[in-house]
Formats: C-alpha cells, structure tokens, sequence
C-alpha cells in the first residue's frame, strides 16, 4: 500500500501549495469555527462558505472528483445522524429559495445543516492536506504551540500505519496461499486472532526498536525540529483576505438578526 | 593507531536466564573496519546494542576513551552511530532529511547548522534531491543508504552497522560497499555478507553462542574452511 492513498497531491507546486504551513492551518480553523457557528436552520447561508476550500483545490491543482470521493468516503459517519435527525424534530419550520416559500420539518433542515457542515469541513481539510506535505504541517502546528507528543504521536501514525499495513497484507498472503479460504469460519476466526495478536507483538517489537534508534542518536524526551517554514508577505496577505472573505460570510447573517 | 572501541569481558543476559554474550573482548582501531561474523543467534545485534548501551551488560565497553554507562550513554552515543538491520526502524522521521537532521539537533546543533549537515550527509550518500521525501517512498537500497546518512550527520567517529547489505540487489550492494569503502571513521560491521567483508575489513570477529570463537585478519578467518564450517558459516 503507498502513501500517495493519503498525500497524493501534497508534493506538487502550485501558489496553494508554496504558502507556509501556519497560513492554511490558522485560515482552516478559522473557516471550521465559521461554519460551525452557524444555527442549524440557517442551511442556504452556507453556500457561499463553499468557495473557499473550491478555489484551494483549484489552485492547487487537486481534482473535485478527489476532494468528493473523500466526503464519500467518510459521509457513512454522518449519515446515519442526518437520517435520525426527521425523526426527533417534527416542528415545521418557514424556509425557502428565492421567491417559493414553503413549511418543512425542523430535523429536515437538521438534517441538510449537518450534511452541508460535513462537507465543507471535509473539502477544507482536503484542501490542507492536498495542498501542504505532512512534516511541513507538523511543523506548523509545533510553532503555532500544538503539544510536543501529540506531534511525534501523529509523525509515527504517518510513517508507520502503511509499515503496518503493509505488514498485515503479508501475513494474510501467507494465510490465504496456505487455503486459508477452505478452512472452516472457526479456524478461520481463530487464525485472524492470531495473524492481530502477531502484529501486536510485532509492533510492540518495532517500537522498541525504534525507540533504541532514537536513543542511539541523542534523544533524551526533547523533541527538536528543523526551522523549515519561512512566513512571508504572501501568507499574511493570504490570511488577510481569509479574514475578509469569513466575514462577509459571516457579517450578513448576523446583521439580519 | 589508538582505539576507537575497546571492549572488556562483556556479558549480557536476558531477562529469562538466557546468555546472549559471555566474555567478549574486543577492539577495533582509529579507522579500522571490522567484521563481525557470525551463525543466527549469534550474539552480533545484541554485541552492537550494548555498545550502544541499548541492552544491560556486565564488563567494560569504552568508545573513543569514554566508558559507557547510564550517565556517560548521551556522551558516547555522540561519538558512535549505529545503523538497524531494518531500515525501517532506523527511518522514522517523516521525510529522510529530518531523520538525517534529528542525530545533530538531539545533539544540540542550532536547527539551520543541523539541517546543513543533514542535506550534506544525504549528498554523501548519493541521495541528493531525495530530502523532502518520506522514507516510505524510497527503494530499499535509498533507504539502506538514508539510514547512514542519519549516523554520518553526527559526524561520528566509530560506526556500527548490522547487515548493512541485508536485502539488497547485487547493484545496490555494490553502491553501498562503495559508498562505505570512502568513508574514514571505524567501523563494526555485523554481516553474513562475505563479498562485503573481503571488500571492505581488515580483521574479522567471529562469534558464536556468544563468545567470540575466532578473531584474525580476512585472510585467516575466511579461509580456513574448517573453522567457517564448524560455526555454520560454510
């Protein structure tokens, strides 16, 4: 299994991907927090917050059919919330598009406010993680104060889960070269306990090989990083027009109250 | 020539009773390579750890004149860098410049002088280029390489490496052999590759149930086929 399942487009060059790291990370949170605050029933005011994570993926020069295929990917998450929702909320409420006003149940709109936020947190992340190579974000948020393990924690998990995966895909071959799919369910149930207890071990193994690695060159619990991130005009001027852009979002709705 | 790694009647048992190592002493010179050869289970990789104080041992291991132990561990670790059979576990930074870059920054190099050394030990390597990359995208010959890069940017003096040409293609091997043959510091060389230890040591350590069986120069050990043949090596 390769990594480019996870940062397919995140080495490319384009003026998305040349911004520094903390510029995207800061302008994403701000974005999520914007489109979090919106009431639940406000689902038409959330179209214009699309443009955003469209245009990152644009100029980055990540396909739609990439970001969608993410918000597929993960929409069972959300979806059994969206199908619940109709059930627990059956107040009409006044909603419309245009000029054609009509009377719909609460949990409906509930329900298309969760889906809309959904997909508007995914295409955004996607935006990031297409746009900016994994370390450079990691260092990112360590000078934007994220904590020390939790980044190592999070570099392991990106080094290691294709390790891993890789490993198991192994050891299931070697089941399945043995006939494995004749065996009987029982024999077979038992010989995927053994196959996850194996990489158990096997990573426990490897941790400790690793952590010997670290040891033998100098690591005493202080996690240092390469200074790899140079804050420009550019990115200030980037964030700047964030800024503006989550406002007007963001103002009119407000205002209107 | 003054030595690089003296070490003195060194033991080391496991947990369950078991005796990885009894006794063993050896030396390897300024600029000396070493091999250490050497049936499975043989004591090779457990030999390499406790140099580097990564396994409890008894008896005396000194590293350019300093005495290992728990409180001299970060001195020493300083002056040798080891290398793991699998480069995976040596590679476990996200891109191959900030694993060549964590050796020196650990070290205490401000992070601009840390990452100078870290691209020049990857050029040494002949992965030039290759910086931003993760090592899950390199080949297994890139990353055998990668994996020296981080031990040569501490600029250390005594290298210690187990089967540096494990699982590598005939070219790669040769590369890396090569590569290895211009370095100058001290090297202690686990290996079952015998072409490798004709090309590039000078004496060769063999262990055995760990306990050193032999020690002389390639010439003595390699060719006398009763001895290769009596430990599992022939």
């Amino acid at each position: 299994m390769h990594h480019r399942y996870i940062d397919r487009f995140a080495q490319g060059d384009s003026p998305v991907h040349r911004l520094d790291a903390r510029a995207k990370l800061i302008a994403v949170v701000a974005y999520s927090a914007v489109v979090i605050s919106f009431p639940r029933y406000a689902v038409t005011e959330l179209a214009p917050l699309a443009v955003m994570p469209m245009a990152m993926l644009w100029l980055g020069g990540v396909p739609a059919w990439f970001a969608l295929r993410r918000v597929l990917l993960l929409s069972p998450f959300v979806l059994f919330v969206c199908l619940l929702s109709p059930w627990y909320d059956r107040a009409l409420h006044p909603a419309g598009f245009g000029s054609w006003r009509f009377e719909i149940a609460g949990g409906w709109l509930t329900s298309a406010d969760i889906a809309a936020k959904f997909t508007l947190g995914v295409l955004a992340l996607t935006a990031l993680t297409s746009t900016t190579r994994f370390a450079w974000m990691l260092e990112g948020m360590r000078r934007l104060g994220a904590p020390s393990m939790l980044l190592v924690q999070l570099g392991f998990l990106y080094r290691y889960l294709f390790v891993l995966i890789d490993e198991a895909m192994r050891v299931r071959r070697g089941r399945d070269f043995r006939g494995a799919a004749l065996a009987p369910a029982g024999r077979r149930l038992s010989a995927a306990g053994s196959i996850l207890a194996n990489l158990f071990v096997r990573t426990l193994e490897r941790s400790e090989r690793i952590s010997m690695a670290m040891a033998a060159r100098g690591y005493a619990g202080e996690w240092h990083g390469l200074n790899v991130l140079r804050f420009r005009a550019r990115d200030a001027a980037f964030l700047a027009g964030v800024a503006l852009y989550l406002a007007a979002c963001r103002w009119p709705w407000l205002s209107a109250r | 020539m003054g030595d690089i790694l003296d070490i003195t009647d060194l033991s080391v048992s496991y947990g369950d009773g078991t005796e990885a190592l009894h006794g063993v002493t050896l030396n390897v010179g300024a600029g000396e390579r070493v091999a250490l050869v050497g049936p499975n289970g043989a004591g090779k990789t457990t030999l390499l750890l406790a140099i580097m104080g990564g396994v409890k041992f008894s008896g005396r291991v000194a590293v350019d004149g300093m005495e290992m132990s728990s409180r001299t561990a970060h001195e020493v670790r300083s002056r040798c860098g080891m290398t793991f059979q699998n480069p995976d576990d040596q590679l476990f930074m996200p891109t191959l410049l900030e694993d060549a870059a964590f050796g020196p920054l650990n070290q205490g190099y401000p992070p601009a002088e840390a990452e100078a050394r870290a691209a020049s030990a990857i050029e040494a390597v002949g992965l030039a280029g290759l910086e931003h990359r993760s090592a899950h995208h390199a080949s297994e010959g890139q990353k055998r390489s990668a994996s020296l890069a981080t031990i040569l940017s501490m600029n250390v003096k005594l290298l210690l490496l187990d089967e540096p040409g494990g699982g590598l293609d005939f070219r790669s091997r040769r590369r890396l052999t090569e590569l290895l043959a211009g370095r100058t510091e001290a090297m202690l060389m686990a290996t079952h590759d015998m072409d490798m230890v004709h090309t590039l040591c000078t004496r060769v350590v063999m262990l055995d149930g760990g306990r050193v069986a032999a020690v002389g120069t390639v010439e003595e050990i390699l060719g006398d086929a009763g001895l290769l043949g009596r430990h599992g090596l022939a």
